[in-house]
């Protein structure tokens, strides 16, 4: 693998990891009586950046180096259902991910006041959170066993 | 208000549209070749394909429903009504996805 492409994979879990981590904390401090509004956009900015770039950095290595030479390995080894199960849901069931969170940072960045003042919106968007950290921590897990599967 | 009203209901719209779209242009490639062969081809990766729909259908779809005349009547509760489904159209389209490949693997 060229440094290029393990710079560009590094970076791939980094923006990853910290997009799951960052709406772990939307999901958490959006639920409080009082959140902090500043704090509350701030996160959902970073991590609505960090899940847009893993995707163009995830998609640079998936089309310039997994499909190539990662895929094959994985489907000739001892875990063939790394790839066809764990990485084919792991690279459709990702796409949600920017778009959820681009949802959320809109609701905290464009409505703070109603975020506040109506139980039922913060509440669905504290869940729409929950569910973009959750999904993101399959992730995180399911690129431990790809990668795992590639040894 | 009303403007960052209907940009949300919008954005929440084509939030719907685009996790069902990537749920059934996935599921329909894998059992239907010449759709993802289709992807591939005009793409250069189905992969690549499904990308720039799903950004596409999500754009597109937020800027129609954000300029097209009509009188928004969203209020912060039936937003928050409307991001509970959201959720639960999540949780079943990811569900389909893993289960559709699950199936695939193992059974097809």
């Amino acid at each position: 693998m060229t440094t290029v492409l393990a710079t560009n994979l590094i970076a791939h879990v980094l923006f990853g990891v910290v997009g799951t981590i960052v709406y772990y904390m939307v999901w958490r401090d959006g639920l409080k009586k009082q959140p902090n509004i500043r704090w509350l956009q701030g996160l959902s900015l970073t991590g609505t950046i960090s899940y847009v770039l893993a995707w163009i950095s995830g998609g640079y290595y998936y089309l310039t180096h997994y499909g190539s030479t990662v895929k094959p390995i994985i489907k000739a080894g001892a875990y063939p259902w790394a790839h066809s199960v764990i990485m084919e849901a792991k690279e459709h069931v990702f796409f949600f991910l920017p778009i959820l969170a681009i949802l959320v940072m809109l609701l905290w960045w464009l409505l703070p006041n109603e975020m506040q003042q109506e139980p039922k919106l913060k509440q669905a968007a504290a869940g729409l959170s929950g569910i973009i950290s959750l999904v993101g921590m399959a992730m995180i897990f399911s690129g431990i066993v790809i990668s795992g599967a590639v040894r | 208000m009303e403007k960052k009203l209907r940009l949300v209901s919008s954005v929440i719209s084509s939030s719907v549209l685009a996790v069902v779209f990537v749920t059934v242009i996935t599921i329909s490639g894998e059992t239907y070749a010449p759709l993802k062969n289709w992807l591939a081809s005009t793409f250069t990766h189905h992969w690549l394909g499904k990308s720039v729909l799903t950004a596409g259908v999500f754009v597109i779809v937020t800027i129609i429903l954000t300029i097209i005349p009509y009188r928004e009547t969203s209020t912060s509760f039936s937003l928050g009504r409307r991001i509970q489904r959201l959720n639960l159209v999540t949780v079943v389209a990811t569900a389909a996805l893993v289960g559709f490949f699950i199936y695939h693997y193992y059974f097809v």
